[in-house]
Parts: C-alpha cells; sequence; structure tokens
C-alpha cells in the first residue's frame, strides 16, 4: 500500500479555516478529490460558507455529508464530512479537528493537519502525532506559516 | 540427600577442579559449536504457568484464573503505542477472551457503536473496558450503552492510560473482561 503523505501546515489560530480552504482549494485547481473531516455541524457550517466566500475569484463546488450517509463521489470534489468516516474514492483528507485519528488520516494518500503555532495543547498533539506517524512510516512535511499551498504542492509533486 | 551423597558430590567436584586446574585462565576466543546446541526444557514454561485456563462449570466457556505472581497483560501504554505479551502494537487493538485483535477500525474515528465491538458482544464478556484516547476523546453511542445495558456487560470508559490499568487489574482477578483500545488522542 502507498504511503501517506501527511503536511503539518502552521498556522495562527486566527487564521486557521481561512488557510484551510486555500489548501483545499489549491488541492481541487490540481485535480484531487478532498474531504474536510470536522467536528461537528457547526464546523461544517462554517467551512461551508467560508468555501464559497474566502476568495472572489475560487469556486470551490462542495458538500456536506452527515455520518452515515452515503457519498455519491461523483457529485462533488469536495466534501465535507461531520465526523471521521472513510470515503472511498477521497485522495486527500484535510482535517479540520484539533487532534484527528492517525488511522483514519493513513487511510488516504495525503492527509493535512493544521498546527496550531499559538496554543500549546494543540502543538503538543501536534507533535504526538508527528511522532506516531513517523513511527508508522508516514512521509512527513512541515509547512512553516505563512505559504503558498499552490507551490507546495508542486515542489512536492502533489 | 544421604551424607553418601554428598560426598560423592564433593568428590566429583574437586576431582573435576583439578582436572581443569590448567584452563582457568580465559581464553581470549571462544569458538563455540551451536549445531550441538539443545533446548532447556524449562524455556518459556513460567509464563504458560502463570495464567491457568478452566472450563466455566455453568457457561462452559474459557476463563482466566488470576494466580498470584501473574505478570500484567498490557505491559505498557504510551501515545500511539501500546506492548501486550511482548509485542508492539501501533494500531488501535482490541483484546477479548485473553486473545489479541490489532487493527481495531471503527466506522468513524472517534465514535464506538454496535458493529465496531460485535465480536465483543458475541464473547459476551463480564465487563468491556474501553480506552477512549490519551486524551479521551472518544464517544460510546448511546445505543451501544443501551445493548451492553441489555445483556449485562459492564462498560468502563476511560483515558487509554486509565483503562489500561484497570484492564489488568480485572485480568489480574480472573474477571471475564474484554478491552478495546483507542491509543492516540
Amino acid at each position: 500500500m502507498e504511503k501517506t503523505t501527511l503536511l503539518f501546515v502552521q498556522t495562527p489560530a486566527v487564521e486557521g479555516r481561512l488557510v484551510l480552504c486555500r489548501w483545499v482549494e489549491a488541492f481541487h485547481d490540481a485535480g484531487r478529490r478532498v474531504q474536510v473531516v470536522v467536528e461537528s455541524s457547526v464546523a461544517a457550517h462554517n467551512i461551508d460558507g467560508l468555501l464559497w466566500t474566502f476568495s472572489d475569484e475560487s469556486f470551490v463546488p462542495h458538500a456536506v455529508v452527515a455520518s452515515g450517509k452515503v457519498v455519491d463521489e461523483r457529485v462533488e470534489p469536495v466534501v465535507i464530512s461531520i465526523g471521521e468516516v472513510f470515503l472511498p474514492g477521497f485522495h486527500v483528507l484535510v482535517s479540520d479537528m484539533g487532534a484527528p485519528d492517525l488511522d483514519f488520516l493513513l487511510r488516504y494518500p495525503v492527509g493535512v493537519h493544521f498546527v496550531v503555532q499559538d496554543d500549546a495543547d494543540q502543538r503538543q498533539q501536534s507533535r504526538l502525532l508527528w511522532m506516531a506517524a513517523r513511527d508508522r512510516g508516514a512521509v512527513l512535511h512541515h509547512v512553516p506559516h505563512p505559504a503558498v499551498p499552490r507551490e507546495i504542492l508542486r515542489s512536492l509533486s502533489l | 540427600m544421604s551424607s553418601k551423597g554428598n560426598e560423592k558430590t564433593t568428590k566429583k567436584t574437586e576431582a573435576s577442579k583439578s582436572a581443569s586446574k590448567e584452563s582457568d585462565d580465559m581464553l581470549p576466543e571462544y569458538r563455540f559449536d551451536y549445531g550441538k546446541t539443545r533446548h532447556i526444557r524449562f524455556a518459556g514454561r513460567r509464563e504458560r504457568e502463570d495464567v491457568t485456563v478452566t472450563l466455566h462449570p455453568v457457561e462452559g466457556r474459557c476463563r482466566t484464573e488470576g494466580v498470584k505472581g501473574m505478570a500484567d497483560m498490557i505491559k505498557g501504554y504510551r501515545f500511539a503505542e501500546m506492548s501486550i505479551q511482548g509485542r508492539k502494537h501501533q494500531k488501535d487493538v482490541k483484546i477479548i477472551d485473553g486473545r489479541v485483535f490489532p487493527g481495531w477500525w471503527r466506522r468513524e474515528g472517534h465514535a464506538v457503536d454496535v458493529d465496531d465491538v460485535q465480536d465483543v458482544l458475541e464473547a459476551a464478556p463480564e465487563i468491556l473496558v474501553i480506552g477512549m484516547g490519551q486524551a479521551g476523546r472518544m464517544e460510546v453511542s448511546p445505543d451501544l450503552r443501551a445493548i451492553l445495558a441489555q445483556r449485562g456487560i459492564e462498560l468502563v470508559a476511560e483515558p487509554t492510560e486509565a483503562a489500561v490499568a484497570t484492564f489488568n487489574a480485572l485480568f489480574k482477578a480472573g474477571k471475564r473482561v474484554a478491552g478495546a483500545f483507542h491509543l492516540t488522542c
């Protein structure tokens, strides 16, 4: 099985979801199917709105799927799932969760985890996740803030 | 042992001492012929003796009986790694009737539902200990709680470190305990 590439993207808390949208857009533009995983319906609603409005020039068609629903992957190239539900056919998992489940992340070819740089607890969780992912053989990349997602994807051939 | 036997042993020891007097010094190198080695009869026996498996007289099920000096089944846990009976596990893991089932995957990463522990329900333990992750973020569904209550299976849901201690104590006490452990957050 192909090794998962995990991107640990550093971001200040206040820009977190805006940065998330830029990464989703970059992957979508590169022709990848993207699943965004969130913890709650409130978070899903928030990101749903932001994906339509975060940039005047972008267009990222997407849908929100509730836990337990079957997703037709042909319908939308980007989905927001409430809860860590594995959706086959999606290439990239972008996690909006502070501490995502490693097994879940490793089921996708590419995973994106945001390291919230101004939250000590979350930084520690990210550190533990990094070490565990390294031990499991994932290919890890640290992306410092600020970064241009499109350029990073190009340089890593993702 | 008789005094005659002792004498015999002493004589033999002295004899062997004098015989090997010339070779007392350590050689710079020893070459052993490992082809002539034999298995030690008692190697590995102690661990097996720690656990007695008996047949439960009423239900006809195997149960592990705690015995004095019995080692912990789960030797250690740290974030994303659990050591069980000398093997390291990096994926979530279940223990049912003393058997280890690595790679426990749930339909949702941080939620445990009925389907995720179907094999535990079939084994019908007295107690199910769920390790909810290092930070205890995992959730047990109301459906699963209801089914466990219905079947008289006690549920202990704790952060994984505490759950490991609980599981080990119950296992040592001879309870029919099953465990399901989430190893990360």
